[in-house]
């Protein structure tokens, strides 16, 4: 039913086409906006003036739709068809069916508007309309004027051309310059919500964030629409009720919630688009509306901390002001993007409440916009995740082009549409810059032709475009749009202009390395035809060529050749542009790589770091990496047997033992560690398997738990002895032995040694789960004797457990320990 | 019923577990009497360290749940001073020597050594 | 010192297994008391360091293997903070320039200034300078060489370079001229072979005859590559057998993967795959050039004759550019895409040829 309503209402308004203020009226709500949401809108917003809530607009929409059936079935509710102009209402209750006649607009008006004020818009809707009823009228009377005055321009125009050097013509342009005195831009901006020319969506998102101040700086209920949950329950056999809310669920009804101090969950809104959309008179506008006061700070300001600490404490923390005459002040930041970096963090704290002492008096009562050109500025980093962000879309063309020829007309201008269509092409729908142009136009014609604005005066806007849109634009082959006929006079269709077009992006979007990667990453992902890879070479030239003159630019300062960067964007769009929307991702791939790589190699420091000195002088990191290591994890994983070493055979202890020297030479060991599955596991240390392996191709698991342990226990050990024969030996000074030599020899020395020792040992070790070798064994004389030596004060020694049980109890005595 | 006697000095010493996840052992299989563990030392945030040979234990002190109490006996023969009691009276008498309430585990895996050890006292 | 190739690795001149020639020349240049400026130059495992070391030990005695690393402290104009770790021994120091990366001509001035001026105090040596070994000379930037050359003529009273790298092709022209060459050539397969016999007989191990050939034959004459392949071969399998597969480093098998990848399919889509499997290389701290270098081995085996020197040719272009430019990943993958449109145009031009002769018939 909402859907028909709807039409309903528009049908009203739009029967006839002359009326322009009804179509203004239509504004704020979207062409496309049903009744039912209209209504809603209307309900919430509270004149300025009125800062009590008046509990009876509150009331239910059913009542509303049932007020206005019963109104038109007392009047002219049929049953049947009628003829002539008429619209169908379905009852949602007992599904029949009624037909609404449309009447002229005069009669239906006069009847049907409701009389009250619902608090909506800012005036009596029956005062907009007559308003706008005069308005009309007077319009055909100017127009009719006009055009009677067209002919005589006409005439001027035609004489000033013939008859230039006249001094006629000076006298006219000063005639017209006194009486436009005034900059259009002023003359021409909104100063009311119903006139904003931005995107309804951001509008209405906009004010309702702002309305959901309301309870904290005027005081009174909560609006509805931010306890959305709680008016389901209320009114659930209300249908229209329920189509009400999923109209406004796809808003993200999250950002409009409030916590627990009762004030919106975002304490910020940020605005942000291209400059020239509208942002700060839209910010400007609604805080009026909404009833504010306006205190806008921006770049010309001080924005030091310190100022802007003051400024902020100054308009947020004045909460008497309500019961003054003065309304309460709303704060719009604008240009913040150039604000400095303290400045916003002071910004963020007084936001969130953090860093100050007292929290509960500092508590941020009073909304605060902020405006910015760029978000993703480095400023604003900080302020993204506390702000309600709201993304300015590009003002649609028609919307403004008709704004346009509404002012054109105001001007007594001559003006078609197609020209000013392509005007606010030209200026990439910049209100600001359309507006500029035109008032400088009209200076020299008052005829808006497309010749005018496609000549010299008009030129293209400079914009600065961000890296997504360069790399759209380069992916992106506009269409060439056949249904218009001056097709060739417009831009974007010649391969010349598109080469201008994408040179000049390329040009002014600048970070030539941001956008030389992004183009990288995304072009092969192009749906382009290329079957022998011409194109993809041509195009990895390009990139190649861009590598070395960004090197060389770099290495030899020369930054004029600089001058070269852009035409790389150039071809790639000549060799990768499709007229499909391309999808496109942030390049993040080779600054991944950088970091990995530089993770990787300070493994491989970390692992050289740690070499013996004689193994690494002749090591390069190099060959360490790709000739060594790869065969070293295979080397130092032999197959062990999984037994009590002690029942190794000579030839498995001489493997053992050598191995160990392997791995402390080479600065590895294993290290205990949590696996995947929650069950430990010994990996190496550092982490050279990483290092090593390839995904992809299978991955070796070289040794089992349990040899590893043993590893590690005997890596330790070993790495003690040797410090223990290093110290000794600096001590003593005695024997200038090279540690170097003596380990072959050391080795097999060993072999012989710890054979004959270990059946010894054999005898008076009774049980453990693994032997330490190179300790028990006295595989060393050496060794042995400067432990003896050492510990001859305690000839103990601690043998560790792992695990833990409680099954053995031995009993002792107590005298034992006494 | 036989009462005992338990004399209790409430300035008797504390006793302390040391409880070892191992087992303590000499080289050459000396019997364990009379040899110094080791050093017992508490850091900073008094975590108990025990340097027991060349390896360093790092514990953590544990409340018992059930103090123990250590006590000795202590009998005396006393000859009764009366005559018609010919039996002779053996007392028992225990007395307290400490308490235990406290145990100090060593659980985790030690810690070799490596710093150079000052050997030249002995 | 237990791996086979730290183990067994000759320290002194006449306990070399091959090249005698240029080992008796580095004893006698020895024996006469004082030498120029050495640049050690070969490839990659050839015993270019292992000749450095006998030739230090010749002049010094065993003094030179006690070894003891060192870091140094270096501070740049731009007040970056770099230490570099440097192998001493009493007489003479070694280190690795490249590893200060592009701050390498501070690394140059700095520390062989500060070795220089120093004169050895200790009379006890028989000689009168001291030697300072530069690893990995041809990674140097050029400033860094050019740096490198006044020092060497200044300092040349009492300091001796020897410098060691794998192709003079990188060295600048001056520091060639002004020191000696020693190229010392990769060991042939022969040489190779009886090593690694020698080594497997002194560790009580069999060799297959047929193993050592095929060994020899992937180690691509690298003995430092054979002997570690020998030793795995050896803990895989034991004893050895003739047939037994010799492991292949996880990269090199990975860049054989990738250029069958490129060889199977021609398609943007597979490049980007390429793409991603060069970053992983890259990842894995493999250089740029011995990426390009191994992929183009493996490409060149499956192109035909007439298209072979076109490839190489591009590949030689490419890999020069990589130096020239930053990012080498631009390079290698243009290399990739060149390759891919050439065997490509070829294959359905080979095709085409075909089907006309069909035709014929």
């Amino acid at each position: 039913m909402c859907a028909e309503f709807g039409e309903f209402s528009h049908i009203e308004f739009s029967n006839d086409e002359n009326i322009f203020v009804p179509q203004d009226i239509e504004l704020p709500f979207g062409n496309n906006s049903s009744g039912n949401e209209q209504k809603r809108v209307k309900e919430d917003y509270i004149l300025p003036n009125d800062v009590e809530f008046d509990n009876e607009s509150n009331f239910s929409l059913s009542w509303d739709t049932e007020a206005l059936l019963k109104k038109a079935r007392n009047t002219k509710v049929l049953r049947r068809c009628p003829e002539g102009e008429h619209m169908t209402v379905t009852d949602t209750d007992t599904g029949e069916r009624f037909y609404l006649r449309i009447r002229d607009t005069k009669t239906l008006v006069h009847t049907e508007i409701l009389q009250r004020r619902t608090g909506m818009l800012d005036r009596n809707f029956k005062d907009l309309y007559e308003e706008a009823y005069d308005l009309q009228h007077k319009r055909t009377i100017e127009k009719a004027i006009r055009e009677e005055d067209n002919i005589d321009l006409n005439n001027n125009i035609s004489r000033n051309l013939t008859l230039s050097d006249q001094p006629n013509t000076s006298i006219d342009t000063t005639q017209s310059l006194k009486i436009n005195s005034k900059l259009w831009v002023d003359k021409y901006s909104p100063n009311l919500y119903t006139e904003l020319l931005s995107d309804d969506g951001v509008n209405r998102k906009l004010l309702k964030w702002l309305k959901l101040w309301d309870p904290i700086v005027f005081g009174g209920d909560t609006p509805k629409y931010a306890k959305n949950t709680q008016n389901n329950t209320n009114n659930n056999n209300n249908k229209i009720e329920n189509t009400f809310q999923k109209n406004t669920t796809n808003e993200n009804v999250d950002d409009f919630t409030l916590d627990d101090t009762n004030r919106p969950k975002y304490k910020l809104a940020l605005l942000c688009g291209a400059p020239g959309l509208g942002k700060t008179t839209l910010a400007h506008v609604i805080a009026e509306h909404a009833g504010y006061d306006v205190v806008e700070v921006n770049a010309s300001d001080d924005r030091s901390p310190e100022a802007f600490t003051s400024r902020i404490e100054a308009t947020t923390q004045t909460l008497s002001s309500i019961t003054n005459r003065h309304r309460p002040q709303c704060l719009i930041l604008d240009e913040i993007d150039g604000a400095p970096l303290n400045s916003i963090t002071v910004l963020v704290n007084t936001v969130t409440g953090k860093g100050k002492k007292n929290k509960s008096i500092q508590l941020l009562s009073r909304p605060i916009i902020c405006i910015c050109n760029d978000l993703y500025a480095n400023a604003l980093r900080q302020l993204k995740p506390v702000a309600l962000v709201l993304h300015f879309p590009q003002t649609a063309t028609t919307k403004l082009s008709n704004r346009l020829g509404y002012i054109c007309s105001e001007e007594m201008l001559h003006s078609n549409i197609t020209a000013l269509m392509m005007l606010c092409e030209r200026s990439g729908n910049d209100i600001r810059a359309c507006l500029n142009s035109l008032q400088f136009i009209s200076y020299q014609t008052k005829d808006i032709s497309i010749e005018v604005i496609s000549s010299k005066v008009v030129d293209r806007k400079d914009a600065n475009k961000g890296l997504f849109d360069l790399w759209k634009e380069v992916f992106h082959l506009p269409v060439n749009r056949k249904r218009r006929p001056d097709a060739k006079s417009l831009p974007n269709t010649g391969s010349t202009s598109r080469f201008d077009k994408i040179y000049l992006t390329s040009l002014s979007a600048g970070e030539y390395e941001k956008s030389t990667m992004g183009i990288f990453e995304n072009f092969l992902k192009q749906k382009v035809q290329d079957s022998y890879l011409e194109s993809g070479r041509d195009a990895l030239e390009w990139i190649a060529f861009y590598d070395r003159l960004n090197n060389y630019i770099l290495t030899s300062q020369r930054y004029s050749l600089m001058a070269y960067f852009p035409y790389i964007a150039v071809n790639f769009h000549f060799l990768y542009s499709s007229p499909k929307l391309p999808y496109l991702s942030y390049p993040v791939k080779h600054s991944e790589n950088v970091q990995n790589k530089a993770k990787q190699t300070q493994i491989l420091q970390i692992l050289t770091d740690g070499i013996l000195p004689y193994t690494r002088a002749y090591l390069f990191p190099t060959t360490l990496n790709m000739d060594i290591l790869p065969y070293l994890l295979t080397i130092v994983s032999p197959a062990m047997r999984p037994i009590n070493t002690q029942l190794y055979s000579p030839r498995e202890k001489n493997q053992l033992s050598e191995l160990v020297d392997t791995m402390i030479s080479y600065n590895l060991t294993y290290k205990q560690q949590l696996g995947l599955n929650a069950q430990y596991q010994y990996v190496f240390d550092p982490p050279v398997e990483q290092l090593i392996h390839f995904a992809g191709l299978s991955s070796r698991e070289y040794l089992s738990y349990g040899a590893k342990q043993l590893i590690a226990r005997e890596v330790d050990v070993e790495k003690m002895i040797r410090a223990e024969r290093l110290s000794t030996r600096h001590n003593k000074e005695n024997k200038p032995q090279e540690v170097k030599k003596s380990g072959p020899i050391l080795g097999s020395t060993n072999l012989y040694k710890s054979n004959a020792k270990s059946i010894e040992e054999h005898r008076y070790i009774a049980k453990d789960f693994f032997g330490r070798i190179i300790d028990t064994s006295n595989s060393n004389h050496n060794i042995q004797n400067t432990l003896q030596r050492k510990y001859s004060k305690f000839f103990i020694r601690f043998r560790y457990n792992e695990g833990v049980t409680d099954a053995i109890r031995r009993q002792v005595k107590m005298k034992d320990f006494m | 019923m036989v009462e005992l006697s338990v004399r209790y000095n409430p300035d008797s010493k504390e006793w302390i577990i040391i409880e070892l996840q191992g087992s303590v052992e000499t080289y050459n299989s000396l019997p364990l009497k009379d040899v110094g563990l080791g050093d017992l030392h508490y850091n900073a945030n008094g975590e108990p360290l025990l340097i027991l040979g060349h390896h360093l234990l790092k514990g953590k002190i544990v409340n018992l749940s059930n103090p123990i109490g250590v006590f000795a006996k202590q009998t005396k023969k006393q000859n009764s001073t009366l005559s018609d009691s010919i039996t002779d009276d053996v007392t028992c008498d225990y007395e307290v020597v400490a308490l235990v309430r406290k145990k100090i585990i060593f659980a985790t895996r030690p810690k070799p050594i490596l710093v150079k050890y000052e050997s030249d006292k002995d | 010192m237990s791996l086979w190739v730290d183990k067994y690795r000759p320290t002194q001149l006449h306990k070399l297994d091959y090249h005698h020639a240029l080992s008796s020349q580095l004893k006698r240049l020895v024996d006469s008391g004082d030498f120029p400026h050495l640049l050690f130059f070969g490839p990659s495992g050839a015993g270019k360091k292992t000749r450095i070391m006998c030739t230090l030990r010749e002049m010094y005695g065993v003094g030179v293997e006690r070894l003891r690393i060192e870091n140094i402290n270096i501070q740049t104009p731009s007040n970056k903070k770099i230490e570099l770790t440097t192998i001493n021994s009493n007489h003479h120091i070694e280190f690795n320039p490249s590893d200060a990366g592009i701050y390498d001509r501070v690394v140059v001035q700095e520390v062989l200034k500060n070795i220089a001026q120093m004169h050895t105090l200790d009379t006890g040596s028989q000689r009168g300078f001291k030697v300072v070994v530069l690893n990995e000379v041809d990674k140097l930037t050029r400033e860094a060489q050019h740096s490198l050359r006044r020092t060497m003529e200044k300092y040349s009273s009492n300091c001796r370079l020897i410098l060691c790298c794998n192709s003079t092709g990188k060295v600048i022209s001056p520091i060639r001229s002004r020191c000696l060459g020693i190229r010392v050539p990769a060991p042939s397969h022969e040489e190779i072979s009886r090593i690694l016999h020698y080594v497997c007989k002194k560790e009580g191990v069999v060799l297959p005859t047929e193993l050592s050939g095929r060994i020899a034959e992937m180690s691509r004459r690298n003995l430092r590559r054979a002997l570690l392949m020998v030793e795995a071969c050896r803990v895989q399998q034991h004893p050895m057998s003739p047939e037994q597969s010799i492991p292949l480093p996880d990269w090199e098998q990975y860049i054989k993967q990738t250029a069958d990848l490129i060889l199977m399919e021609q398609s943007p889509k597979q490049l980007l795959e390429v793409r991603s499997r060069v970053y992983e290389l890259m990842a894995h701290v493999i250089p740029a050039d011995v990426i390009m270098k191994y992929l183009l081995e493996e490409l060149v085996k499956s192109c035909d004759g007439s298209m072979k020197a076109e490839v190489i040719t591009a590949a030689a272009e490419f890999e020069h550019r990589i130096h020239l430019g930053s990012k080498p990943i631009f390079h290698i993958e243009a290399f990739v895409a060149k390759f891919m449109s050439m065997y490509k145009r070829f294959l359905e031009e080979g095709l085409g040829n075909l089907q006309d002769i069909e035709m014929d018939f």
